[in-house]
């Protein structure tokens, strides 16, 4: 089920009196009621994927006890084999089947030969990147000794399963999430409440920017070559806030209602359209993502450790893979790649840690350099975001090549909503103001009450006027 | 824990008491439409109070609005009629409950001529139309359980009116007759056509949209009313893209039993306004014509 619909806005509530009013007094039963919960939550879907789910599951608990009583290092890696095959099996096969069937079929054609290949009508089980991801985390984690298995079925189910972040993230480490499954949670209003706060600002970053960008964004990039340049380099702008919108929303959502049941989930965006260069772009986008390719990808083929070359061709496999991550197409791959190019200057120059902290730090206003550096990065992110948004590689360089070729013809302008552009400056604003904080409505309980109060209904007020039609969040189809 | 529940319950509380004030303000105390869609549906509805005896009554949706001129028909055929177009968003649901108001002042109507776009069976039953036009408890009554409670979420959804009463107070665009032209909503600016060609297809039929056109079917049938179905005018390029869907469509329209004109009327981009199943002003006229030498024949005089 979504969470912007009146599904789970029902869902939430029951199982939040459930936890705290009728299963509080026994952890073991919240932890089932967390397991219950997220599979309802997830068999809205579809039931068959809980089968998926629970296999990937007890493969991963059962691996994790074996490897906690083996001590020979070939048998040790044989077991992680398994739970790694078994994930990234059930992830090939789901997502990329049908992709290489094809592509392979594509390359026979280069050669003048075509063949007729067999794909199948594949449903992808909705998160499936997400879950193995963070099912694998655990059994790389208890292969490398940085944590115990867990015994208890249960909590493992729990883990996996969490349903605040089990479709869209943020991938959660076992080190982190999995720990906090035996320790009983008491109920931290301060906590809820700011929870509370950050699911306001999710919806409305999902409801009334996301959901209204994507029906701008979409109509340009179908119909681009009827536009001017000019429009669709605002349709560009417009998905780079309709995906940041969309999936930090999500996040947001997914956090915040985490909090209403005492867990702490990692943070996955750190306001990253206000980064100085790729490099802090890729510490405050999609987080989790990045950290969880960083330490099971990059660091073991050597970082940037080694020469030169392997700082490249690490540097490479770890955006490509990335890119191919989120999609079976070859968009994805060249989304990847462009940014590998942008990022690889700054690692071989040794100036990717530049900006560890804030723009503008203990400022209100950014420098020039600063809105110099942040414009630049910004457009770099965007030219990707083109080729992430396109259909194929022929739409993506067709929207290029429609933005430089045609950039003045105003008869082909198609200015976007008003209301929508006011509410991206808001937006704008307002993360601006709240740079530092771990989201945009973290108040602090000494500001005016009056101010607090006035916010939160203005934002349910304007989430009830302008939230366009429900969409699906773009992250379900990774 | 209880703090917390508290201030929820206070925030929700203060949310639906601004809710229920907004919801009364436009249902109550307003005493006046609030949207053009409404405002639109009182005229039509004050026009079947109105009118003297009539022969033939037209029910649809805009295409018929933007088609037929009554006087011009009246003239043509020598028949009397009106023409209670109210909009797409009215559908099928919203044209049976013209017709059981028409019915009930005008008994002696014999024709009943139905005219709604070519799209009506790819869009959702409307239970809003239905409940934006009921009259009374027994239209209300005549729903199922479901359909009941959708009437009743109906009447929640409020933005439209928020959004034209903030339009009234704050920037002057009142609700009132300047928002018709020629006895229907008047056309915002032309779109032209010739790059958006719409096709529509089979997999877009919606098999349940059929349910309020069979009741309308029944009714004119216990009441004796010569019953015809004609679709709205439609630009070319998108009927010539359609002629499936259309065969289709047809065959479900005949099978409630009504007398279906199957003849698709369409026109140049250039006869079409701001949608593509809205003649312009200048050729309604023109369009009157056509539609009035088909149904000549078919009218019961």
């Amino acid at each position: 089920m979504l969470f912007n619909s009146i599904e789970f806005a029902i869902f939430l509530p029951i199982v939040f009196v459930l936890y705290w009013f009728v299963v509080n007094k026994n952890l073991k039963l919240q932890n089932l009621l967390i397991v219950v919960a997220s599979y309802i939550f997830y068999g809205w879907w579809d039931w068959r994927f809980l089968l998926l789910i629970f296999l990937s599951c007890i493969v991963d608990y059962l691996v994790g006890n074996a490897l906690s009583k083996q001590e020979d290092k070939i048998k040790r890696k044989f077991l992680l084999s398994i739970s790694i095959t078994l994930n990234l099996g059930l992830l090939g096969f789901f997502k990329y089947f049908n992709f290489f069937i094809d592509s392979f079929a594509d390359a026979f054609t280069l050669f003048g030969q075509s063949i007729n290949p067999t794909t199948l009508n594949i449903i992808l089980p909705v998160g499936i990147s997400f879950y193995t991801f963070q099912a694998l985390s655990y059994s790389i984690d208890v292969y490398r000794r940085k944590l115990e298995p867990t015994k208890d079925l249960i909590v493992f189910l729990a883990f996996v399963s969490f349903f605040p972040q089990l479709v869209a993230g943020p991938i959660e480490r076992a080190t982190n999430l999995l720990s906090q499954f035996y320790v009983k949670r008491n109920f931290d209003y301060t906590q809820a409440a700011d929870g509370m706060r950050q699911i306001l600002w999710g919806l409305f970053k999902k409801k009334v920017i996301a959901d209204n960008c994507s029906i701008y964004a979409n109509d340009i990039f179908t119909n681009y070559h009827d536009y001017s340049g000019f429009t669709l380099v605002i349709g560009a702008i417009f998905f780079a806030f309709q995906i940041y919108c969309d999936f930090s929303g999500y996040s947001d959502i997914a956090i915040g209602t985490a909090r209403l049941f005492g867990f702490k989930l990692m943070q996955n965006f750190a306001f990253p359209y206000f980064s100085r260069d790729i490099a802090e772009f890729w510490r405050r986008w999609h987080i989790s993502l990045s950290t969880w390719f960083r330490d099971y990808l990059y660091i073991p083929l050597g970082g940037s450790k080694g020469g030169t070359l392997m700082k490249i061709r690490n540097t490479f496999v770890i955006f490509v893979v990335s890119g191919f991550w989120h999609g079976a197409n070859w968009t994805f791959v060249i989304w990847g790649t462009l940014n590998a190019l942008y990022f690889l200057p700054l690692l071989l120059l040794n100036k990717n840690r530049n900006n560890t902290d804030i723009a503008a730090a203990n400022k209100i206003l950014p420098s020039i350099k600063e809105v110099f550096q942040i414009v630049t990065t910004f457009s770099l992110t965007l030219v990707a975001w083109i080729f992430f948004r396109a259909e194929n590689v022929n739409h993506a360089f067709g929207y290029l090549k429609q933005i430089f070729t045609n950039f003045f013809q105003s008869y082909n302008l198609n200015l976007p909503n008003t209301s929508t552009v006011f509410f991206i400056l808001v937006l704008i604003l307002i993360e601006w103001l709240q740079r530092n904080k771990l989201h945009a409505l973290q108040i602090s309980d000494d500001s005016s009450k009056i101010l607090r109060r006035v916010s939160y209904f203005l934002i349910v007020i304007a989430i009830y006027l302008f939230g366009g039609q429900q969409q699906s969040f773009i992250y379900f189809q990774f | 824990m209880k703090k917390f529940i508290k201030k929820i319950f206070i925030y929700i509380c203060i949310l639906s008491s601004l809710f229920l004030v907004t919801l009364i303000y436009i249902y109550v105390i307003s005493g006046k439409p609030t949207t053009i869609n409404d405002f639109l549906y009182h005229y039509q509805v004050d026009k079947i109070q109105s009118t003297k005896p009539l022969n033939t009554v037209f029910l649809g949706d805009s295409s018929l609005g933007n088609s037929i001129n009554c006087d011009s028909f009246s003239v043509y055929t020598v028949i009397s009629c009106v023409n209670l177009a109210l909009s797409g968003v009215y559908g099928y649901e919203g044209t049976y409950n013209m017709l059981k108001k028409t019915l009930k002042y005008h008994p002696e109507v014999k024709n009943i001529v139905l005219m709604h776009s070519i799209d009506m069976m790819t869009r959702s039953v409307s239970i809003k139309g239905y409940a934006y036009s009921m009259s009374s408890i027994t239209d209300f009554n005549e729903l199922n359980l479901k359909e009941k409670a959708k009437t009743v979420m109906a009447f929640l959804q409020i933005k439209d009116n928020i959004f034209s009463i903030s339009n009234s107070i704050f920037l002057g665009k009142k609700i009132d007759s300047e928002v018709l032209h020629d006895g229907y909503i008047k056309q915002v600016a032309k779109v032209d056509f010739t790059d958006k060609e719409e096709t529509f297809t089979i997999s877009q039929i919606k098999n349940d949209k059929i349910k309020f056109l069979k009741k309308i079917v029944d009714l004119c049938k216990k009441q004796n009313i010569n019953l015809i179905y004609l679709h709205g005018p439609i630009y070319n390029k998108t009927a010539e893209l359609s002629t499936g869907y259309l065969t289709e469509v047809n065959n479900k329209i005949k099978e409630t039993g009504v007398t279906l004109v199957d003849t698709i009327i369409s026109g140049t981009n250039n006869d079409f306004g701001d949608e593509p199943d809205h003649v312009i002003p200048e050729k309604k006229y023109f369009y009157t014509k056509i539609y009035a030498d088909i149904l000549n024949s078919l009218l019961i005089k």
